[in-house]
């Protein structure tokens, strides 16, 4: 029998929650991996704070984060007036967002939780080692946008990907764009001799390594000559390492002044900062160039949410179809697991 | 707190201590802002801060951990300023202000025991007892640093909670979504209630924490304070300085300083493997006149003066085997090239205005001038009147005044006068040896430390012999020679 969502994450000690697009149903999956009233202590906060989740008016149906008694949450100092859960208020840590500073809470009943959380990589991951050392066993990350979710990747140890009509109405592209950021996510590892100074490096600095791991060019990544100093290689066994974002416009740059890649590797950070298009990853496969990340994803699964914030409701089955004929992952349908959830509730009376 | 002039530093020296010292709370930061030199008229208080500096020093002498004990709690300190203005003004504290204030006073309670355990007793530190605050935010017998508005503080609380929690069981049973609903609307019914009877009984925690605002207040700048004595003692222990011996300027003795060092070049030095020339000077009430070599280390002697004197000024203990100063009204310096062509002064031009601001100053009290080659940029002919004019002017101002310079002829009735032993009389260049190495080899044979000198003596003349230990151009020193009288030894 296929294995439910909350079986998967077992055993992560953090697990992000990262969306394709807003609406997506980032926050139905965050409910119901926290709703089961799990054997360990579990804990939640978010990259940032999606206001559009205060948004209720609407009638989107944007769900609320429902948290259960014991659920240790980290969110803002100005949002803890929004939450409705009776409280003991652990400790500060230092992080200030707009919303004043985050704060970590230990729920003593269930309740409705607005979270808000900082939106830097290293916040996040010092926020996460505070929440382990208040006694979090497993921590969950409302993840943001993928583009914006660096800071949640870099931090946990699993992620899930929400994806579904919130993106676009139109079935094929969706399958497409999932399938391309799904690629991104999941691409492997760099190889092990990169040399550890480029770690160092400014933000946006592209460094070149030959076969031996020695540096031998430099370049900001977002200046034109890039691409140009990257081609200058050709042909030479090199590795192009980027602190900071792979653009669109430098790898059509690339593909522009090049034939043949099969001499370069591009590493990034980790699959969120290669900001290309799906065709210009083919095309950078199709000539054979390696797309590389420090920092592999671990990708659970796909959750799907057939519902746009405009009402219009797209052909479950057929997604989860074309979704899962194209990733070898599991995929699951966020609103029929969320009935199915709400069945299991009802047939565990002392749940 | 007041809300003072941060203070700005008079010396490098001191500039850079400051940046060094380590101050993890809130509170000692805020002390370090609020420090101010003792004047002339602060001699009692300044002795008191040095007794007990002493004392803090002698326990960190006799135990090695003891200046770390407190440094978890100053690291977890944070300004609760804000939340006890709030509290002042009548406002309802809300769950995070309380929070902080609990925290607050919790760390306030083992620092005070930790100061009683020490047995310093210090006059000027003086813990308020804050365990009646920790008790009417901790209502358990446990204490713990969380907070929340506990069901003690109310039987109405107790009962809310009770039926709120309750109903979310039965939300979480509920196999009918209307009856789910229904429940849910109910749920949110006592929720707006248990905010109010919160709301009521953090109102009612504020008009009992408003007493203690004072003492919470008190105990934040003590904290401060005693966070600042301890950083002090760490930089005398660690640096070995000793206690500065105050006397006030009436009294018109020299200023004395046995072996005195500079903690900055030092460390520079000592990165290079090399040692700082501790210098020793006595400078009397009035114009001491400094001459030596170029790279002789006239500069880094004045300046680590000054740094000792403004650091006993501050409270510090002082990087010298002995230091013997009056209480100055002011410490200040005319050095370093202060041209901007912002404000469309020159190197002279600059040095005028500074003059104008130090004679301002020696009306008004006694201080210590400290001058780096005064008039070194205008004609010599004028520069050394320039000079001779400012030593009488010192001389007769009741100040205490130190002039470095390279003019001859300087005369000065009645002033002290020192110099640079200098270089050595064997040294010789190294040929073609690369600029570190050349500059090593000045290092090695220059003699840093300071002489008396009789007042009738002549400027040395090594300017030429350090450009040829400098390794300056063969042809160039060629055409110098020539320039120099013949019976010159080069």
């Amino acid at each position: 029998m296929e294995r439910s969502l909350a079986e998967l994450v077992e055993g992560c000690r953090c697990v992000a929650i990262i969306g394709m697009e807003k609406n997506a149903g980032k926050t139905t999956v965050l409910n119901q991996l926290i709703s089961n009233r799990p054997a360990v202590v579990q804990a939640i906060t978010s990259i940032g704070y999606d206001g559009e989740d205060t948004d209720q008016v609407t009638g989107t149906g944007k769900p609320s984060i429902y948290v259960g008694c014991g659920t240790l949450v980290a969110t803002a100092n100005g949002l803890l007036g929004q939450c409705d859960f009776t409280r003991e208020l652990l400790r500060f840590t230092g992080f200030h967002t707009p919303m004043g500073e985050v704060v970590i809470v230990r729920a003593l009943s269930d309740g409705y939780a607005q979270i808000a959380g900082p939106s830097t990589t290293v916040q996040m991951g010092r926020l996460v080692d505070m929440l382990q050392a208040s006694g979090a066993e497993q921590v969950f990350i409302d993840g943001a946008a993928a583009r914006k979710s660096t800071a949640a990747i870099s931090s946990s140890d699993a992620c899930i990907l929400a994806t579904g009509a919130a993106f676009s109405h139109d079935i094929r592209q969706i399958v497409e764009q999932t399938q391309h950021q799904v690629e991104l996510l999941t691409l492997p590892a760099a190889a092990k001799n990169l040399p550890q100074s480029p770690y160092c490096a400014d933000l946006n600095d592209c460094l070149l390594f030959n076969d031996q791991g020695e540096i031998v060019a430099r370049a900001c990544a977002l200046e034109e000559n890039c691409a140009d100093m990257i081609v200058s290689q050709a042909d030479v066994s090199t590795t192009a390492l980027f602190k900071g974002v792979v653009t669109q416009k430098l790898i059509q740059r690339l593909l522009d002044k090049s034939r043949s890649l099969a001499w370069l590797d591009l590493v990034a950070e980790d699959g969120t900062r290669f900001m290309i298009s799906s065709q210009q990853r083919l095309e950078l496969r199709r000539r054979l160039a390696n797309l590389r990340v420090i920092h592999p994803a671990n990708l659970l699964a796909v959750t799907i949410n057939p519902t746009s914030p405009s009402g219009l409701r797209l052909d479950t089955n057929e997604l989860r179809r074309q979704i899962s004929a194209n990733i070898s992952l599991p995929v699951f349908d966020v609103m029929a697991s969320e009935n199915c959830h709400k069945t299991n509730l009802q047939e565990q009376p002392d749940a | 707190m007041h809300k003072q002039k941060k203070y700005r530093a008079i010396t490098p020296g001191v500039a850079w201590l400051l940046a060094e010292l380590q101050l993890d709370s809130p509170y000692g930061r805020e002390a370090l802002k609020n420090m101010q030199p003792a004047g002339s008229a602060n001699l009692p208080e300044l002795e008191s801060n040095l007794d007990e500096l002493a004392a803090i020093v002698t326990a960190a002498n006799s135990d090695p951990d003891f200046l770390h004990r407190a440094g978890s709690i100053f690291k977890c300190l944070r300004y609760i300023g804000g939340s006890l203005d709030n509290l002042e003004a009548g406002l309802t504290p809300d769950e995070t202000e309380l929070l902080e204030i609990k925290g607050f006073a919790i760390l306030l309670e083992s620092l005070k025991k930790w100061y009683d355990s020490a047995n310093l007793q210090l006059p000027s530190i003086n813990f308020a007892d804050l365990s009646e605050v920790v008790t009417i935010l901790n209502p358990d017998s446990m204490i713990v640093s969380s907070f929340y508005v506990h069901e003690a503080y109310s039987e109405r609380l107790k009962e809310l909670r009770t039926a709120k929690r309750a109903l979310e069981q039965q939300i979480l049973q509920s196999r009918d979504q209307a009856a789910k609903d229904s429940l849910r609307q109910k749920r949110l019914l006592i929720v707006e209630q248990e905010k109010d009877e919160e709301c009521r009984v953090r109102c009612e925690l504020g008009k009992k924490l408003r007493v203690w605002v004072a003492d919470l207040r008190q105990n934040g700048n003590m904290a401060g304070l005693f966070e600042l004595l301890l950083a002090k003692a760490k930089i005398a222990v660690v640096h070995h300085c000793v206690r500065p011996e105050i006397f006030l300027p009436t009294a018109k003795e020299p200023m004395l300083a046995i072996n005195m060092r500079n903690p900055e070049v030092e460390e520079s030095l000592s990165r290079q493997g090399k040692q700082f020339t501790p210098v020793s000077i006595e400078l009397i009430c009035g114009t001491t006149l400094l001459t030596g070599a170029n790279m002789g280390g006239k500069t880094i002697a004045l300046m680590t003066l000054a740094m000792n004197a403004e650091l006993a000024a501050l409270g510090f203990f002082v990087f010298a085997e002995r230091f013997s100063t009056p209480l100055f009204d002011f410490i200040y310096l005319i050095a370093g090239d202060n041209q901007s062509s912002i404000s469309g002064l020159s190197s002279f031009g600059a040095e005028i205005i500074k003059l104008s601001e130090l004679t301002t100053l020696t009306r008004k009290g006694t201080g210590l001038a400290v001058c780096d080659e005064f008039a070194r940029s205008t004609n010599p002919s004028e520069g050394s009147r320039f000079v001779q004019a400012l030593g009488e002017y010192l001389h007769q101002s009741g100040s205490y005044g130190i002039i470095a310079t390279h003019y001859d002829g300087i005369k000065i009735t009645g002033a002290g006068c020192y110099q640079v032993i200098g270089l050595k009389n064997q040294a010789s260049a190294i040929p073609g040896a690369g600029q570190a190495a050349l500059l090593d080899n000045l290092c090695a044979n220059m003699d840093y430390r300071l002489v008396k000198i009789s007042n009738d003596y002549q400027v040395p003349k090594e300017a030429l012999h350090i450009a040829s230990i400098l390794g300056v151009d063969a042809e160039f020193l060629g055409i110098l020679k020539r320039l120099y009288p013949e019976d010159k030894n080069c």
